[in-house]
């Protein structure tokens, strides 16, 4: 994985989408929280699973079942 | 030991209040007129409260006494005045998610933990201080709130925790009987724990969500913070059902039974932590399991699995989901009003996850949860120090704190399992330690059993914070 992988990210699909312009110490403070998203994703990354295989479950089985009758 | 009738009023027992309108010994007028004083005063000193219900909690008491009177009794909180965290819609209330940019939201109607608290007999006498969106985007100190650091009663220069600080601190400080709260990793056990009050985070899809604000739709939960487990057992019976505005809310009812006895091999596992750099919350740890051990407990170490990322698993969900629920104000221009540069810069980063990721997450999660489940084939309960530190100064960045925080958040929440935090005594610095207490989904009845029973052997749940 990239090491710029999250902030590429960011300045491709959210930035430009901004009503306000991020100042220097905002933005200074952001690179950090992209950086430690880019250590989450190695660490996801690492994990190895069958992605075909395993299921995903966005809201988890047994919980919750969306049993709406309207 | 130290008895429920030592200490004043608005610090007694739900149960205990309860029972007191119930025999006409005290009208629910008298008691709400106490909280309403005290919201006022010792409430507004520690920033705990978003907005005092007076007048409305004062026609709601005069309305309860009346119905006593006729001999219709509203429910098991006939005339007991509670507070809600100000992320909780509440007719004829202002809702702001204890955000300075939320000035405008139009929230005039009763979510549904409100509303059955009311139908239960409950008086609303308070919306209280939070976390800014709960804490979303992660906060670096007390001060990420509209209202300002929201102190402890045990000590005002230390912080009450969060995100759901003011329900935390209003209780301890006998300043509301207890208090709606939720929790998405912490934020009612934190609190709980810190100001010395118990904190019930029930099972996910326990109790429904709506008219409160989201932070991550797969990991939110609303519970309470009260004074003992009973009352958190009264509050849970109150709450728990399905709600089919809330579709992850499925879990059925919940019946509470204090009186049935545990069964005598219940299996409990103490977790494991290393606290050498916290002697006295080991020592604090060793007294209770001394209690329960007393009783008759059996219990013996256990172990979590650690060979998924929990922790990282959590993180990027609440992430991904927190900044996709308010991904419009994020964008928007009144996004610079709120008031902790760390959380927006958080928010913003979490708008980078791509669904790819975030999916990638929940595969893991399901194999994460499923691993962690395991351990309920040998243990029925898990115990451990809800924290291994104190409250931390409340006007200083969480990051010169030194000792540890310890705690099972992670786990916990991202497998949805119920937690209870009751105060187990006291820190080197004189504030309130915790024990946690943890079930498996849907296993609140046997956990707050345990935790009553601990509470009868034992007082640190009576003792309260010198006045100011």
């Amino acid at each position: 994985m990239q090491d710029d992988y999250s902030q590429t990210l960011f300045d491709a699909s959210v930035r430009p989408l901004l009503e306000i312009q991020i100042d220097p110490s905002l933005d200074a403070r952001l690179q950090t929280e992209l950086k430690q998203l880019d250590q989450l994703f190695r660490e996801l990354r690492a994990f190895k699973i069958d992605s075909i295989g395993e299921p995903a479950i966005l809201f988890r089985a047994g919980y919750g079942s969306g049993d709406i009758d309207e | 030991m130290i008895s429920e009738h030592d200490i004043p009023i608005t610090f007694r027992s739900l149960g205990h209040l309860a029972k007191a309108i119930g025999s006409g010994e005290l009208t629910s007028q008298q008691l709400t007129t106490d909280y309403l004083e005290r919201l006022q005063k010792q409430g507004a000193a520690l920033n705990a409260v978003a907005q005092v219900i007076a007048e409305q909690a004062l026609e709601a008491a005069y309305h309860c006494d009346q119905m006593k009177r006729t001999g219709n009794p509203l429910g098991p909180l006939h005339g007991i005045p509670f507070g809600a965290k100000d992320l909780f819609a509440a007719l004829g209330t202002e809702t702001h998610w204890g955000s300075p940019a939320h000035d405008d939201l139009e929230w005039n109607y009763d979510s549904f933990a409100v509303s059955a608290l009311k139908s239960a007999g409950g008086i609303l006498a308070a919306k209280l201080a939070m976390v800014e969106l709960a804490g979303g985007g992660g906060y670096s100190d007390a001060s990420a709130s509209v209202t300002g650091p929201c102190l402890n009663p045990w000590n005002r220069a230390r912080w009450a925790g969060g995100s759901s600080s003011g329900s935390g601190a209003a209780v301890a400080a006998g300043a509301v009987n207890c208090a709606l709260g939720s929790e998405t990793w912490g934020s009612i056990t934190v609190p709980a724990a810190f100001c010395g009050v118990c904190g019930l985070r029930p099972t996910y899809g326990r109790i429904s969500r709506y008219g409160a604000m989201a932070l991550s739709w797969s990991m939110d939960k609303v519970g309470v913070l009260a004074r003992t487990a009973n009352d958190c057992g009264i509050l849970l019976e109150v709450l728990a059902g399905p709600d089919r505005r809330d579709p992850s809310c499925v879990g059925p009812g919940f019946k509470w039974e204090p009186e049935r006895s545990l069964s005598k091999d219940l299996r409990v596992g103490i977790l494991q932590h290393d606290m050498s750099k916290t002697p006295e919350v080991e020592q604090a740890f060793q007294c209770a399991l001394d209690a329960l051990q007393r009783i008759g407990i059996r219990m013996m170490p256990a172990e979590l699995d650690d060979t998924a990322p929990v922790a990282a698993i959590a993180s990027l969900t609440i992430m991904a989901e927190g900044s996709t629920a308010h991904r419009d104000f994020i964008l928007g221009s009144k996004f610079t009003c709120l008031a902790d540069e760390d959380q927006k810069a958080g928010l913003l980063a979490g708008l980078a996850i791509p669904a790819a990721d975030y999916i990638r997450a929940q595969q893991i999660r399901t194999v994460a949860v499923h691993r962690l489940n395991k351990i309920w084939a040998e243990y029925d309960l898990l115990i451990s120090p809800t924290l291994l530190t104190e409250a931390m100064a409340a006007d200083r960045p969480f990051s010169e704190h030194q000792t540890p925080w310890g705690g099972n958040g992670g786990p916990g929440n991202l497998a949805g399992w119920p937690s209870l935090s009751v105060p187990m005594g006291f820190g080197p610095t004189a504030m309130p330690l915790g024990l946690e207490f943890i079930a498996p989904a849907f296993g609140e009845q046997d956990m707050l059993r345990l935790a009553h029973e601990y509470q009868v052997v034992t007082d640190w749940h009576l003792h309260i914070p010198s006045d100011f």
